[in-house]
């Protein structure tokens, strides 16, 4: 079973480069059957990463791209009068597919943003008095573009908390860049990636993940780093319940994915920033750009025993 | 120049606390004016800036400030020596820095320039009512100095305060044992203060009047406190000046030391071995206020004082050298009963039977009609003081103006006079016919305050009296004042005169009240408590100080009292230390986690000691690259370590751990 999952994450490390530990990171969210919100300048491989996910894991894959015009209806579906059969036939929208890449989902407005947000929370869709249920599994990868960009609707604080992670891609290192350069289009490269899950397995692994051990050690552990963002005067707000829960599920399958059947605190330290920043905000900065230093600072202050 | 805003709350207090420290000089009048104007502008301009509205001054007009100022000192207090003027400097720079606050560390200077200032205060006055409001001030500084650390979104003043004020508040302990234990160091050099509190008092030269002056005051002149009871008012002459030398109706003094050596704490001449002492010891302490004067005062007849630069004089009164410019404490050992100068010297002789050698004929006259009458010296006196008993005279504070001659006409003209007149006139009668006889000045008797259990004297309990030499008895105490106005002596000044002389200048003073009861009860509680204040905390001397820790410690000197302190400083730290280091980990620690941070410590000696927030497989890990030699058993510690603590709920044993680490011990060893 561990195999499998480096087998996957070797495919799509070999069509995006140098990005091994996003890649983790996104299967350690897949795993916690949470979703992903990538926040990064255009162009950093956001869309490959979904688009190569969604073709690893045997998934359905559909992409919505956002814009400013967008409606929730081109989200959702759509129900068209056919005049063949003299009946509504209900056309369901892109969101109906186990992976849905929501591409800069901050540049439409609030009201198509929540259309997809509640679906996500739902995991299924209310249209005309009719409830219509997402396939299983269902997972939403929305990329977003830095809010200090122009033409952005910022996602509030509690939309963000819809995403179990936030993860940043950055640029590739040197090395990984000149392979790019020498080799192929990753799109061509893409259709020739293997499929090393299923669905079936996936949910198998997902299981899997909440069996994970987590010991006293590690909860104190844990509970200590919450406590810390409640207490130390740099946080604006700590970090809530649901947060802690998120941090813990996310350590439980990043073990897995470690392949230990316990969790230790590196599998909580490698998760923490991605789980968290976008949870947090320091208490000196009002506009809101979240905790990217808070997050590493909160880890060399809090002693992992104790 | 950086742009340095310095917080609200900071601002707010600073400038709350240095109008506070300000306030006391200007009301006391000690400042010119224009500081005073200086300190307003200053703080508006402060102001202005913080809203953006002006700008800091230049360079040069600052320059042009700083000579401007101390050029207005020096022109203003007219001189750079003493006190005042410095403190002005100090309040002239106070201010004009509020105008180059551009960064943190000037707003630090500004506030603990303003705790200096604060003490200054001190220089003048040091009675409670002044020490609570410096105490206010300076929570309105520590205040400043918070508020200098909160962030901009602390917008509520009186949060900072009620901060500082807690923050004061817990370290009141501390200031007590820093207080009672810290070696008092005499200063590296002292600057005379002409400190406004000192009072004259009774002066070294006596004419009629001036000690009638003197009682329009209700000054505090000093207070004694005895040990076992108080001698009765009548036997209280506080001696505080002898005055033998007569000229133009003026009595003054004639230098003690010029009739011999006088009494020290390592000398002790025949003289004061040849004063007869006949019992009624009293001892009693006396705390002086200022009065810019070397003499003391004291019960007759004093032991010479066991104190450095208080000496015993020739005519058996105390004096200190230099002049009591601050207030002062001594001890004194004093025989009620007791004969001296039996035997007088021919000098003393001498110079107590001169007289001038022209004026007050009919005063002489008298005198020789009336020794003429009389059989001995004694009967004299007797007959003197009875003439002042049974003729016309009184006794008041408002005497009529005397003519050249003073004697003549208070004893044949006007008869009506002060304690002065009387104690003149009867010395001149005495010397007349060559009795020897002298003034001595000083105060008679005092208020008991039960409360406090102390005597305090004041300034008009003033007086002055005789004292006459006879054959055989040596000098005798003669009080020509009782012979005329006994209540006086029997129960003090109020009683004798009439009820619009006392303090008739002093329309609010409390003595004046001493009719009703429950102001007297007050006042005397007030008295009381500034009493103690005076001698155990303004009066917390050295001297004192080894006095207390004697009582409480045993036999100890400066150096002990230093030791104790320090000891019991760092003693206290240390334990609060040990507490904080113990407490956190040893409670919520397993065997385990306790098994492997002793690991990594015992590794932090060489530098690889586990970081702050560092997981144990990372730490392994950096341990392994470390040094590759012990890559393996470091790694099956940090493996042991992890299976025991995140493998399994509880840690179940330590033992393997244990195995490991001291495998890990071994392996280290033989490598090195």
């Amino acid at each position: 079973m561990h195999d499998a999952i480096a087998e996957t994450i070797g495919e799509v490390g070999s069509v995006l480069l140098g990005k091994t530990h996003q890649i983790k990171l996104a299967l350690t969210c897949f795993l916690s059957r949470g979703h992903l919100l990538i926040e990064d300048l255009p162009g950093m491989g956001k869309t490959t990463l979904a688009h190569t996910l969604a073709q690893v894991l045997s998934l359905s894959y559909n992409r919505i791209q956002f814009t400013s015009d967008l409606l929730p209806a081109d989200v959702l579906g759509v129900s068209i009068y056919d005049r063949d059969s003299g009946k509504f036939n209900f056309h369901p929208g892109p969101v109906f597919s186990q992976l849905v890449l929501a591409d800069e989902i901050n540049r439409t407005t609030p009201k198509s943003q929540s259309a997809l947000l509640e679906a996500m929370e739902e995991r299924q869709v209310t249209i005309e008095g009719e409830t219509r249920p997402l396939p299983e599994p269902f997972f939403v990868i929305a990329t977003q573009n830095p809010n200090t960009q122009a033409g952005t609707f910022p996602l509030p604080e509690s939309q963000l908390d819809r995403f179990l992670m936030r993860i940043e891609l950055g640029y590739p290192d040197a090395e990984a860049e000149r392979m790019l350069l020498k080799g192929e289009d990753r799109r061509l490269l893409i259709k020739h990636v293997r499929n090393t899950l299923n669905p079936a397995v996936l949910k198998d692994l997902q299981d899997q993940s909440q069996h994970i051990k987590v010991s006293e050690a590690l909860l104190d552990y844990v509970q200590r780093l919450v406590q810390h963002t409640r207490t130390a005067q740099e946080f604006a707000y700590g970090l809530s319940p649901r947060g802690a829960l998120a941090l813990l599920a996310c350590a439980r399958s990043w073990a897995l994915i470690e392949g230990r059947t316990h969790v230790v605190p590196e599998d909580v330290q490698a998760v923490l920033p991605s789980v968290v920043e976008h949870r947090l905000r320091e208490a000196a900065d009002f506009s809101g750009h979240g905790g990217a230093a808070l997050a590493q600072r909160m880890l060399s202050q809090v002693d992992v025993i104790g | 120049m950086n742009d340095f805003q310095i917080p609200r709350n900071s601002l707010a207090w600073m400038l709350v606390a240095q109008a506070g420290v300000i306030a006391p000089h200007v009301w006391s009048l000690r400042l010119p004016v224009w500081i005073v104007l200086l300190c307003v502008g200053c703080g508006i301009w402060r102001v202005m800036v913080y809203q953006g509205r002006w700008t800091y001054p230049g360079r040069w007009v600052r320059v042009l400030f700083v000579i401007g100022g101390v050029v207005g000192i020096g022109f203003g207090y007219g001189t750079f020596l003493g006190v005042d003027p410095w403190v002005g400097l100090v309040i002239t720079a106070f201010v004009l820095k509020l105008l180059e606050m551009h960064s943190k560390r000037d707003a630090y200077v500004v506030i603990i320039l303003g705790y200096f200032v604060a003490l200054t205060e001190f220089l003048y006055f040091q009675a409670i009512p002044y020490a609570a409001y410096v105490l206010l001030v300076v929570t309105c500084l520590t205040a400043a100095l918070i508020g200098l650390n909160q962030t901009r979104s602390h917008t509520r003043p009186v949060k900072t305060f009620k901060l500082a004020a807690s923050l004061l508040l817990q370290s009141v302990p501390l200031m007590v044992v820093l207080f009672v234990l810290f070696p008092r160091l005499a200063p590296l050099w002292t600057v005379p203060i002409q400190s406004q509190t000192a009072r004259t008092g009774v002066t070294d030269r006596m004419s009629p009047g001036n000690i009638a002056e003197l009682t329009q005051s209700d000054d505090l002149a000093f207070r004694a406190t005895f040990e076992g009871p108080v001698p009765p008012q009548s036997e209280l002459y506080w001696r505080g000046l002898v005055l033998s030398y007569f000229e133009d109706g003026t009595w003054s003094q004639v230098d003690p030391r010029s009739y011999g050596p006088v009494a020290a704490r390592q000398k002790r001449p025949a003289w004061v071995d040849r004063i007869e002492r006949l019992g009624n010891q009293v001892r009693y302490s006396i705390i002086l206020e200022p009065t810019n004067q070397n003499w003391l005062f004291s019960l007759t007849v004093p032991e010479p004082v066991d104190m450095d630069g208080v000496y015993l004089v020739r005519d058996y009164r105390l004096v200190a050298d230099p002049e009591v410019r601050s207030r002062l404490r001594y001890e004194v050992t004093s025989d009620l009963d007791y004969a001296i100068d039996r035997r007088m010297p021919s000098r003393l002789y001498y110079d107590n039977t001169m007289l001038p050698v022209k004026g007050n004929p009919k005063a002489r006259e008298l005198a020789a009609q009336m020794r003429a009458a009389a059989g001995s010296h004694r009967d004299y006196v007797n007959a003197v003081l009875r003439m002042f008993n049974e003729q016309e005279f009184s006794y008041t504070l408002k005497p009529p103006r005397l003519g050249d001659d003073t004697v003549d006409d208070f004893l044949l003209g006007t008869r009506s006079g002060f304690c002065e007149h009387y104690a003149g006139s009867f010395t001149f009668l005495m010397r007349a016919v060559g009795i020897p006889a002298r003034v001595v000045v000083g105060y008679q008797g005092g208020e008991y305050n039960r409360i406090g259990d102390y005597v305090a004297v004041y300034q008009f309990d003033a007086h002055a009296w005789s004292e006459v030499w006879l054959e055989g008895e040596g000098w005798v105490r003669v009080d020509p004042t009782s012979a005329v106005a006994p209540e006086r002596i029997q129960s003090g000044l109020e009683s004798a005169v009439s009820s619009g002389e006392f303090l008739g200048d002093l329309t609010l003073s409390w003595l004046k009240y001493r009719q009703t009861l429950w102001i007297t009860e007050l006042r005397l509680q007030l008295a009381a408590i500034s009493h103690y204040w005076d001698s155990w905390v303004v009066g917390y001397s050295p001297e004192v100080q080894v006095d207390l820790l004697t009582r409480l410690l045993g036999n100890v000197d400066s150096k002990t009292i230093g030791m104790i302190t320090l000891g019991l400083f760092f003693g206290l730290l240390g334990i609060i230390g040990i507490i904080l280091l113990r407490k956190k980990p040893i409670a919520a620690l397993s065997e385990v986690d306790k098994e492997f941070l002793r690991f990594s410590q015992l590794l932090a000696k060489e530098g690889l000691g586990r970081r702050m927030g560092e997981g144990p497989i990372d730490y392994g890990r950096r341990l392994a690259a470390a040094r590759p030699d012990l890559a393996a058993v470091a790694n099956r510690v940090s493996e042991t370590y992890v299976t025991l603590n995140y493998a399994e709920d509880v840690p179940s044993d330590a033992m393997a751990l244990k195995q490991a680490v001291r495998a890990f011990r071994l392996r280290a060893m033989t490598t090195r």
